[in-house]
């Protein structure tokens, strides 16, 4: 019964330090918001997001495949190290893609696996870095035009650009809540542990742990880089990602904020009249997109083989 | 004069004002306020400056140049001093980075105009200059084309913090043909000291006088083109 919760927690804590990033990382790395309130606000902001909309991608995820407390644990252990391998291959990670991949690792061994669900995860998962890129495409020309007729003041634009950030910050993390808290409340789920609210209160509190704790030197560094975008591009890029990751949060499919930011920064790129596109930055995605479920659904599947094993003498 | 003026107008620091927004935005507002009088501070220089080239222009050296040389000094120190608080509020969480950028680019390139006119000044003072009358009317008409173009930049300036960047393209080029004007003022000046019958190390002196008057177009030139480029940059 431990193994579950230790695995989903310390995935959600590393969900929650890693993706904090995509929607304050800006705010706090250009020094106008404090770090401590913007964590205070994107742990809020995802815990609401968690608890009133985090329902349907619990849903998705708990009906892949049925889990035990022991699969459930298994899942978590394979998800938690793919991440870890990920991240010191420094590609995009995805703690959706890996839960999800470990999840179907069990559910190959087991021999029920819901092919109708999975099907929809992955459609998501290829429209997320897309959904992105064309929503940012679309309303950063949108945006301009509103913004440059407005013809505020140079402290007035500020003051406008600096309150997006923030609005938008504190809406990303509300569809970071809702989109990303089925990873970790669908491993508390597994064999009944806990009820869905239960799961959906001590995922949304993992989360958010992880965005207080340690999520400090990923926002500076990740906020030091979008920022040479501009002000008005982050916010765009923020914006595109947190709709996108809302609308699959609605559908009900944990994705990838890591995949839909960069999607929104190319977006942006290409409205911004950029020719080149960085090749490295697609090659990421699509090593990230394929590594991750792979790595995690062969780890899962180990694992399951390995726990199974029986001694015949 | 001028600062009564826009007091008594509500002021231009009054028009940058945000309402509602104060609460959430107060190192903002004192920054606006700051650059606003900053502002002030910077066109009182360059009046101080007209002032005193009249006086010494018409009256030669005295007390009169003494006292507009402690009023401009006076004024440019106070310039100095609200431009190193602008720059300390800018580095403690005040406005986007690159907000800070362009400000504080704009501070130094105006700061760089009030220098030269208090250096000029004081030039006359410390080296007891005396020019020749028939450089007069000369003099006089390359401090008169001088404060022309440091009273389109500060209109420059302050349109762009009121966010009415659209004639500052035009104001810049007014700057260029004004700066434009002290060249050739300058040159005919030169041109007659170097073939006057003077000594040569008071033609060398002169020239140093002339030159330096025309340098504070050269950098008003320069500020109006950063002015430029921050309103350009601002549009997305």
């Amino acid at each position: 019964m431990i193994l579950p919760v230790l695995g989903g927690a310390y995935l959600g804590w590393s969900l929650g330090a890693n993706d904090a990033s995509h929607v304050f990382g800006t705010a706090v790395a250009s020094r106008m918001l404090r770090f401590g309130t913007a964590a205070v606000l994107c742990s809020v902001f995802l815990l609401v997001g968690a608890v009133l909309q985090g329902r349907e991608g619990i849903d998705t995820l708990s009906g892949l495949t049925a889990q035990t407390a022991l699969t459930a644990g298994l899942a978590a252990i394979a998800a938690a190290l793919t991440i870890t391998m990920m991240t010191v291959l420094k590609l995009p990670i995805s703690t959706s893609q890996a839960v999800v991949g470990a999840i179907l690792g069990i559910g190959v061994m087991q021999g029920e696996l819901n092919l109708a669900g999975l099907e929809k995860v992955v459609a998501c998962w290829i429209g997320t870095p897309i959904g992105a890129m064309v929503l940012a495409a679309v309303l950063y020309p949108a945006l301009a035009l509103i913004y440059n007729r407005l013809r505020l003041g140079m402290f007035r634009q500020d003051a406008l650009l600096r309150t997006g950030l923030i609005v938008v910050g504190c809406y990303g993390s509300y569809a970071l809540g809702a989109n990303n808290v089925a990873n970790v409340s669908s491993l508390f789920l597994g064999g009944g542990l806990m009820n869905p609210f239960e799961a959906t209160l001590l995922g949304g509190g993992c989360i958010a742990l992880g965005v207080l704790t340690f999520s400090r030197r990923v926002m500076d560094t990740v906020g030091k880089r979008v920022i040479k975008l501009d002000a008005f591009s982050s916010l765009v890029v923020v914006a595109a990602e947190a709709v996108t990751v809302h609308i699959y949060a609605m559908v009900g499919v944990p994705v990838s904020t890591s995949q839909a930011v960069i999607g929104a920064v190319l977006g942006v790129g290409i409205a911004r009249g950029s020719r080149s596109v960085r090749l490295r930055s697609l090659r990421n995605i699509g090593l990230g997109w394929v590594l991750t479920p792979a790595i995690a659904c062969c780890l899962s599947a180990f694992f399951y083989v390995i726990a199974h094993l029986r001694y015949v003498g | 004069m001028e600062r009564a003026r826009r007091s008594a107008e509500g002021g231009q620091a009054a028009s940058f004002r945000m309402g509602i927004g104060d609460i959430f935005f107060r190192r903002q507002k004192v920054i606006e306020e700051r650059l606003a009088e900053y502002l002030d501070h910077w066109w009182e220089c360059v009046e101080c400056f007209q002032q005193g080239m009249y006086k010494y222009l018409a009256d030669g050296l005295g007390e009169e140049l003494d006292f507009h040389y402690a009023r401009v000094a006076k004024e440019e120190s106070k310039g100095d001093e609200l431009r190193r608080s602008i720059e300390v509020e800018l580095f403690t969480r005040a406005l986007l980075p690159e907000s800070r950028g362009d400000i504080l680019r704009i501070l130094e390139s105006l700061d760089l105009v009030i220098n030269r006119a208090e250096s000029t000044i004081r030039q006359l003072v410390i080296e007891r200059l005396e020019v020749e009358s028939w450089m007069r009317p000369g003099l006089s008409r390359l401090t008169e084309v001088t404060v022309e173009t440091c009273k389109t930049l500060h209109l420059a300036a302050s349109h762009l913090m009121r966010g009415e960047d659209g004639p500052i393209g035009k104001m810049t080029h007014r700057i260029e043909e004004a700066e434009s004007r002290c060249d050739h003022v300058a040159e005919d000046l030169l041109g007659r000291v170097f073939a006057s019958d003077l000594d040569l190390s008071r033609k060398l002196q002169l020239k140093d006088f002339v030159r330096r008057i025309a340098t504070i177009s050269d950098r008003a030139e320069s500020a109006g083109d950063s002015l430029h480029i921050v309103s350009i940059k601002r549009r997305v």
